[in-house]
């Protein structure tokens, strides 16, 4: 089943995020804890790694390096 | 995969969960308060909403100076709302806090800088919660004896304020401020008869020197402040000062270990420092709750 990977608007506070790098490439194995993601705020001062909720396998990356990200946006899907 | 980042591997910190930090933003936003969190875009801001903490930033938030470093809004201030010690103190209280932070912006427009407000927000909160501790993080007040006794007479656990940066960058970053006028508010705090913990804070990065940073850091201690940060510098916006170098985790262990050869009871140093972060483990570090007894600092503090 896959599940969703979403940035959480209530973890974080700034209204745009770039998408820094994934530690992991979709077919990975990923345990829940584990860091997936780093985003950094283009309008803060804060880089943050978002952590998997699930683990399973990691099916999809949504957004790519450098794209832009809002919270609330699609990240991911694990496959769990 | 790459690894590709524009703030250095250490500057990088996991999204927190987010269930307590909307029950934060909820009591501050329910007792019509600000907190410097929020107003400085502070990076550690909702590590600390998610452990039920936040810095009560009082006196309205716009502040009078322009601090090439700040995020806090600049301007004409609002008027004083004589209110705002009872609501900090309820929002303390709503949220459980044992050790209670309270701050605020620059009042140059006010004839004794807001320290008033700063003593009835103080004794607000010890009517609230008697057991919580007191720390004020206050303004140079103009370099006011008055003003500062007018605080210490509240009697604070902890009495801080934040030099921020060594004497020669003060033109380019703190331009409103004075070093020494700055040294004579933590000396008049630590002077005869203090009843509270001394504390400031530096922020590295901004084009410092090492040998300047320590001969700050000495100067510091002669004055009496017991209680020393340490953090990073980081831009809140493209307006603000760049950030001349991001300081590595050793060199902030090694001035940890300088800062505790000279003396200060309790160091904080590291990349995400920040003058209130954590604030309750350096009160109690050097017992400030125990006041008018001895310091008793095991010198090994750090976050």
């Amino acid at each position: 089943m896959l599940k969703d990977i979403v940035l959480d608007p209530e973890g974080c506070d700034a209204a745009e995020f770039i998408v820094s790098y994934w530690k992991f490439d979709p077919g990975d194995r990923v345990s829940e804890g584990d860091e997936l993601v780093v985003v950094e705020s283009a309008e803060d001062k804060t880089a943050v790694a978002i952590v998997s909720p699930y683990s399973g396998t990691l099916a999809e990356v949504a957004v790519e390096e450098e794209e832009t990200v809002r919270p609330g946006d699609l990240l991911g899907r694990i496959d769990v | 995969m790459t690894a590709r980042s524009r703030l250095p591997e250490w500057l990088v910190k996991p999204l927190p969960d987010p269930a307590r930090v909307r029950g934060v933003r909820a009591a501050i936003a329910g007792h019509r308060l600000n907190t410097v969190c929020d107003e400085a875009k502070c990076p550690n801001r909702v590590d600390c909403f998610s452990r039920g903490t936040a810095t009560f930033m009082i006196l309205g938030n716009r502040c009078t100076r322009d601090c090439r470093f700040c995020a806090v809004e600049h301007g004409r201030p609002l008027p004083v709302d004589r209110e705002e010690p009872g609501r900090v103190a309820a929002a303390a209280r709503s949220l459980g806090l044992g050790f209670v932070v309270v701050t605020s912006v620059t009042r140059d427009d006010l004839p004794d800088g807001g320290a008033d407000l700063f003593a009835d927000t103080i004794r607000a909160v010890r009517r609230e919660l008697p057991e919580a501790g007191v720390e004020v993080l206050v303004p140079d007040f103009g370099g006011s004896a008055a003003a500062v006794d007018a605080v210490l007479a509240a009697r604070p656990d902890v009495f801080a304020h934040n030099v921020e940066t060594v004497p020669r960058l003060y033109p380019s970053v703190r331009s409103g401020a004075d070093y020494e006028r700055s040294l004579g508010v933590l000396a008049r705090a630590a002077g005869e008869g203090r009843a509270a913990a001394v504390k400031s804070a530096l922020m590295l990065g901004l084009g410092e020197e090492r040998a300047e940073v320590e001969r700050t850091l000495r100067e510091l201690r002669s004055a009496g402040v017991d209680i020393v940060y340490l953090g990073q510098y980081l831009r809140p916006s493209e307006q603000h000062r760049p950030v001349a170098r991001f300081v590595p985790p050793d060199e902030f262990e090694e001035l940890r270990r300088f800062c505790i050869d000279e003396g200060f009871h309790w160091v904080s140093a590291g990349p995400f420092v920040r003058s209130s972060y954590q604030a309750e483990l350096a009160a109690a570090g050097v017992g400030a709750r125990q006041r008018g007894s001895a310091m008793r600092g095991n010198g090994e503090g750090r976050t």
